[in-house]
């Protein structure tokens, strides 16, 4: 395990390095993602792919830039599997109709967003944008890296999710008609939590239905297609439910409709801990370091505890960390931080900010990791990552250093 | 009898022509017939409105009855053209209740005797574009409208053209208006979906026919983008569905530069001031840098004011002409008739003491359709 | 604030950092001789700017042969004091200007650099008579009152794109609703205060601005704003009666100690030390020790200038020494022979002393010190502005409130009488001229007026107040609008006004209108090296500025 090299990739490496540069990071501590550590690691990379990771041993190519990353150690880049860029309100709720699973988050994505800007100085290569959680069911998310010149060349995942939100949020700008004049759109159904479940169900049993009849409605639905797909097992459900009460609904909507299903910002999951691990779910752990007090951490009753995540660790209920809608999470690596701090192993720590949301948003073939063939995105940081006073060196995206240290004092 | 018929025909026009508006000769030491294209000095025989002949010297028998207005010393430029304008008729322009009316008519709302037209005039804006307002994804049909006066004398407008182009918005004014959509991928999806019909042939109502006519190439779209994801949510649609956008705003557009100028884009600036920052004021610079169409917008009453402080911060004097005449007249489709003085256009021109975009020279006159709607005719003595 | 002694807050901090204030000094003198100006720092501490600048002056002939000299030669020199010169040159000596004419006629020493621009255009440096740089956008909504000078927060904040200094303005006036104004000169990075203009105006605003307001409602606001200078009369004259008073003081205090030198003898040996302090108190005590002439009421106008540099050291000496006094006096805690305090309930044990020392020996009684008088800084400005110190900037917008302020100042014989934005001023012209008024106009660009101004047209009036001969200067008001200030006084040109008046509105008349003539505003010989290099006339829209200089030092350059 200490070598992951392979010789075969060798003679890529060399051949690739005639037409790109090929530049070694070498003397580092090495944490791949999902493998162990390895010291004295050496990490080639050249065309904006990694090209070898191994040991000190492992052969450097002639000609190759040399960076000496003596004391510091390099991780694959972070990925977050719930993030928020700043058009999140006004952009991304389309708040006419409760039930829109064809929005896309990916058509409002401005790549000189300042919120991409902040992600990659913290080290946060890829990250998983969702449409707002002022819907029932907002649309499709999309698995994008935080840097690139137009939203296409960003792109990991096109459509990997679909938001479903529980809770008051969805229902939150609805008024109750009581009589006068009713002038707005939103004098209308959901204004309850009742509501907002009965509109979910209403849409996938509209969907069920479909899949049943032959031929179905002749009028084309891009939003029922989305939810067929759902219904199929092709599209993953990303279901934001913070407090305990709506992750037992948004699990049990899930088994009722037996569609696939990750708890997204699960707050109370240290309640319902028996009943995730039954319903064999992955939790995103938002904000973990988060208290009931602060932002939206308390949203819809929720408790949110520090030992959440060494809980959840114990009963191997798997779990990603991510930021997700608290607007005062902290950076990511942080928040990985306060989990490790909490009581789980580092490396689980960090493998759940880098492989494992790769792994859950079905992009671990390119990213989430440091293996041969993968893309160059990475991290040399100063010190462990876990270390309360780590900062990265540089933050690098297919091989393009995107941040370093020295540019941004 | 058909003879008869042309006879009296021939003999109403014979009589009603020169009743109604003589030959006008009209003189300056400077004549721009478009932007690089002048005479100096020049001449303009005016017939029923438009251009009959422009040149150094016009044919004796053309002239002989023709009344001679003689600008001495002062240049005459096209008059100007205004791509987009609600006029303070916005409210008419934009209907409440749903966002999605590609079908409906700017013309329809058109006041002839709406005050507004009285200070285009003034500002040397001889047509303009009534466009249905941005707060509709899908507004209606822009027109062509003029300023011009009755017979009597008192100021009254009137329709050029009925239809132009398409104009769609998907401002923020757009998406706040209490019904759908309420998100930018609300209104791209409402339009996508629309396009999307339309593409596959789907027989609908009138509104699917406008956009079968963007897709066949036949009609102009219009968009308002300002922010950097309204844009390239535009150019992305305008890619998918295969028609070159006129942006209006713009205002974030050096951020897609390189696509707009891929997907032959125009663009209607808005109104440039001069507290804005220095990178929107050299954005006209850069757009004629990069070849980009693009016209002056915005409020009618800055509209020489924004092409000056444009050429204040680096745009070409006379590319700004172009920017206020023949661009937007091109964006329009409209360049036959508006935009220039060449032979058939509208006789549609502003005097000037000196280069229009000099601030130091003075607006003399407008005429519009061959008739004096602002400043004067020179003294006789000239 | 003429009468509190400003050394003693400033000294303590001036002795401790004596060093670091030297060698500051040279900084903020004039750039090209810091070798010659070390000098005149070492003279001793406790010197200001004031002194600095004397002494450059005094040295100015042996240096003036060691400067450079550069020949500006161009197409079209355009001096505005005089005709257009065609190929014209300006020679520049150090921060002035040495020569202005044809090329050929003016001689250009060998030594010289010559900066050609063959199809150039120069003009003097534009002056801004109002901007609102190098200012907050707190300090623009108001609230200040007379007494804040500007010139004590300004700042250079990046937060606005246009240099002043890149758009060839090489002095501005910088204002602000209310407050005190002051003459600064853009420069590459930053700007600085021109020395002496720190107090170049004293702003009020006479206007409910562009708002729909009643025209009973604002005279009723305008009859307040009248009311600023009353009062003033009492003012000064309580302030006149408390100089009587204390010279009075002074001279009794002196008669008292006299008493008490001739009688020590008397006293016992043992009492020497209360007897010591009691005598160096005479000359140094606080209000004693600034002897008759720092104390005497400076005459206004030559306050900062026309004083000799000798009082002002003797005043820091001596208030040295009245520092080392009550240090010392401090740390001996006798209270009986403390020196005569400025409060009255210090004085009260003393004098009951003086009392018993009266009924025994028959010695003159101990004065008591006068009731302190409290000094205003707002009416102190009040003040210098009756006294012609510093002109009264008004702004003011319809005609009625220029009508207004016209009243005040005839009511109030207010020597300079500055109007800023004056829009509505074209139909009070007539009364401009006899009041004899000056205006600074801003928004003079098309269509620049909100809806509610539709009456007034800034564009026509500086025809109006030209054909009337009232002075004008043109201005920004803004300084985003920095660039465009040439293209307001070609909007003016525009509108009908003579093009040379219209330069000269931001030039000289401006720089009449700030007191600063015989240092800018044209190219003129012995003026500052003030000036700006086109490639076309100033007035074309895309004419662009190639070259400045601000008093001789390059503050921009075009490629």
């Amino acid at each position: 395990m200490r070598a992951l090299l392979i010789p075969s990739v060798l003679t890529l490496a060399t051949l690739a390095a005639a037409q790109d540069k090929v530049t070694v990071y070498q003397n580092a501590r090495i944490l791949p993602g999902g493998a162990p550590a390895i010291e004295q690691g050496v990490l080639i990379v050249s065309g904006g792919k990694i090209q070898a990771v191994g040991g000190a041993s492992t052969p450097i190519p002639d000609g190759a830039v040399i960076v000496d990353c003596t004391g510091r150690t390099i991780t694959p880049g972070l990925i977050d599997a719930s993030f928020q860029t700043t058009q999140s309100y006004q952009d991304l709720n389309e708040q006419s109709e409760e039930v829109t699973p064809h929005m896309r988050a990916l058509d409002c994505l401005d790549p000189e967003d300042p919120a991409f800007t902040r992600a990659r100085e913290a080290g946060v290569t890829a990250v998983h944008v969702m449409p707002g959680t002022r819907n029932v069911i907002s649309g499709l998310g999309c698995a994008v890296k935080t840097h690139g010149t137009d939203p296409a060349s960003m792109v990991l995942g096109r459509d990997v999710s679909m938001r479903l939100v529980m809770g008051s949020e969805p229902s939150l700008g609805n008024r109750a008609i009581r009589g006068g004049r009713v002038d707005s759109i939103y004098y209308r159904r959901p204004t309850t939590r009742m509501g907002v479940i009965w509109e979910a169900r209403k849409a996938f049993f509209q969907a069920k239905d479909e899949n049943t009849l032959d031929g179905g409605d002749p009028t084309p639905n891009p939003g029922r297609e989305i939810l067929k797909q759902v219904l199929a097992g092709k599209l993953t459900t990303f279901t934001t439910a913070r407090s305990e009460q709506d992750i037992r609904t948004a699990l049990r909507l899930a088994e009722e409709f037996g569609y696939k299903t990750v708890i997204d910002d699960a707050y109370d999951a240290h309640y319902v801990i028996d009943e995730l691990k039954d319903a064999d779910v992955t939790v995103l752990l938002g904000a973990p370091s988060a208290e009931r007090v602060s932002g939206t951490a308390g949203r819809d009753g929720a408790d949110p505890r520090g030992a959440t995540a060494p809980l959840l660790a114990q009963k191997k209920v798997p779990f990603v960390i991510t930021t997700g809608t608290n607007p005062l999470a902290l950076d990511l690596v942080r928040e990985a931080m306060f989990a490790a701090r909490n009581g789980i192993p580092p490396r689980l720590a960090l493998d759940a900010v880098t492989i494992l949301p790769a792994q859950l948003l079905g992009i671990d073939a390119r990213v989430g990791s440091l293996a041969v063939g993968k893309d160059a995105d990475f991290v040399v940081w100063s010190q462990d990552p876990l270390h309360p006073a780590t900062t990265p060196v540089s933050v690098h995206i297919n091989g393009l250093p995107v941040h370093t240290a020295s540019t941004s004092r | 009898m058909l003879r008869c018929f042309s006879l009296i025909a021939l003999g109403a026009i014979a009589l009603t022509v020169p009743a109604q508006a003589q030959d006008l000769l009209v003189k300056a030491s400077r004549i721009v017939l478009a932007p690089g294209t002048e005479l100096a000095p020049g001449q303009l025989l005016i017939r029923a409105g438009k251009v009959q002949y422009v040149g150094d010297e016009i044919p004796t028998e053309a002239r002989q009855n023709a009344r001679v207005i003689d600008y001495g010393k002062a240049v005459i430029t096209p008059g100007f053209v205004l791509a987009q304008a609600t006029l303070g008729q916005d409210a008419d322009l934009a209907e409440a209740a749903f966002a999605f009316t590609p079908d409906l008519l700017a013309a329809e709302a058109f006041d002839p005797w709406h005050e507004d037209l009285d200070s285009l005039a003034p500002q040397g804006i001889t047509s303009f574009a009534l466009s249905p307002s941005q707060r509709n994804v899908a507004g209606g049909i822009a027109a062509l409208a003029k300023p011009g006066t009755t017979k009597a004398g008192d100021h009254m407008g009137r329709i050029a053209e009925r239809e132009l182009h398409l104009h769609l918005s998907l401002n923020r004014a757009a998406r706040n208006q209490q019904r759908a959509p309420t998100s930018l991928i609300g209104a791209l999806d409402m339009l996508r979906t629309v396009f999307t019909a339309a593409k596959s042939g789907v027989q609908g109502g009138p509104d699917i026919a406008i956009l079968a006519q963007v897709l066949d190439g036949s009609r102009r779209v219009f968009a308002h983008a300002d922010t950097y994801t309204e844009l390239s949510g535009l150019l992305d649609l305008a890619r998918d569905f295969n028609f070159e956008p006129v942006i209006v705003g713009g205002g974030d557009a050096e951020k897609v530069m390189p696509r707009i100028t891929e997907q032959k884009a125009g663009i209607v600036l808005s109104t440039l001031r001069p507290e804005m920052r220095l990178a929107q004021l050299r954005l006209p610079g850069k757009l004629a840098a990069a070849g980009v169409p693009f016209a002056f917008g915005g409020d009618p009453k800055q509209l020489r004011m924004s092409a000056v402080l444009a050429v204040r911060h680096g745009l070409d004097k006379n590319a700004a002409l172009a920017a206020m005449t023949r661009a937007p007249a091109e964006m329009l489709g409209q360049e036959t008739n508006v935009g220039a003085l060449r032979t058939g256009c509208a006789a549609d021109f502003n005097v000037w003491s000196g280069h229009p975009l000099d601030l130091h020279s003075s607006h003399l006159a407008s005429w519009v359709d061959g008739q004096l709607l602002a400043g004067n005719e020179p003294k006789e003595d000239r | 604030m003429r009468r509190i002694p400003w050394h003693l807050p400033v000294l303590l901090p001036l002795l401790t950092l004596a060093a670091p204030v030297r060698a500051q000094e040279p900084e903020k003198s004039e750039k090209p001789t810091p070798k010659a100006e070390s000098p005149a720092a070492e003279r001793g501490p406790g010197r200001g700017n004031r002194g600095n600048r004397a002494g450059a002056r005094r040295r100015g002939g042996a240096r003036r042969n060691r400067q450079p000299v550069t020949a500006i030669t161009a197409k079209f020199v355009h001096p505005v004091s005089g005709p257009v010169i065609e190929n014209g040159v300006v020679l520049v000596r150090g921060e002035r200007i040495l020569a202005v004419g044809k090329q050929g006629e003016v001689r250009i020493p060998e030594s010289a650099t010559t900066r050609d621009f063959p199809n150039g255009h120069v003009y003097p440096g534009l002056i801004d008579a109002e901007t609102d740089a190098f200012t907050d956008p707190a300090t623009q909504r108001g609230g200040l009152d007379a007494g804040m000078a500007l010139a004590d927060d300004l700042q250079l904040r990046h937060n606005r794109d246009d240099s002043l200094a890149a758009a060839g303005i090489t002095v501005a006036y910088v204002s602000a609703p209310a407050g005190q104004g002051a003459i600064v000169r853009p420069r590459r990075e930053g700007f600085e205060v021109w020395e002496g203009k720190e107090k170049a105006g004293l702003q009020l605003r006479m206007t409910s601005g562009p708002r729909p307001t009643h025209a009973l409602q604002r005279q009723q606001q305008l009859d307040g704003l009248k009311k600023t200078f009353d009062g003033l009369d009492k003012y000064e004259k309580a302030k006149k009666d408390y100089n009587k008073a204390l010279d009075k003081y002074e001279k009794d205090f002196a008669e008292y100690l006299a008493w008490h030198e001739k009688n020590k003898g008397k006293k016992k040996a043992g009492d020497g030390k209360p007897a010591d302090k009691t005598e160096s108190a005479a000359p140094a005590g606080r209000p004693a020790g600034r002897g008759p002439r720092g104390r005497r009421p400076v005459p206004p106008g030559d306050g900062k200038n026309a004083e000799p540099l000798t009082a002002e050291e003797q005043q820091t000496e001596l208030a040295f020494e009245t520092l080392l006094e009550i240090l010392a006096e401090q740390n001996a805690q006798d209270p009986k022979p403390a020196p005569p305090g400025p409060k009255g309930v210090a004085q009260k044990p003393s004098g009951k002393a003086d009392g018993k020392d009266k009924k025994k020996d028959g010695p003159p009684k101990r004065p008591s010190y006068p009731k302190p008088f409290k000094e205003d800084p707002k009416k102190e400005t009040l003040l210098a502005v009756l006294e012609g110190e510093m002109p009264l900037r008004v702004e003011a917008h319809r005609p009625d409130e220029l009508r207004a302020a016209l009243h005040m100042q005839r009511k109030n014989d207010v020597p300079l009488l500055v109007l800023e934005q004056a829009y509505g001023a074209g139909t009070v012209a007539k009364e401009l001229a006899e009041t004899g008024a000056t205006v600074v106009l801003t928004e003079v660009l098309p269509n620049s007026m909100p809806e509610l101004y539709d009456a007034f047209d800034p564009c026509t009036v500086p025809q109006a107040l030209h054909a009337a001969g009232v002075p004008f200067a043109i201005a920004t008001g803004k300084a985003r609008s920095a660039p465009l200030l040439p293209l307001m006084a070609a909007t003016a040109v525009g509108k009908g006004l003579d093009a040379k008046a219209a330069l000269r509105a931001i030039t000289l008349t401006p720089a009449e209108i700030l007191g600063i003539q015989k240092d800018t505003g044209s190219l003129a010989r012995g003026k500052f090296a003030d000036l700006i290099v086109c490639d076309r006339p100033l007035f074309d829209s895309d004419s662009r500025v190639l070259f400045v200089l601000g008093k001789g030092r390059t503050e921009f350059e075009g490629n």
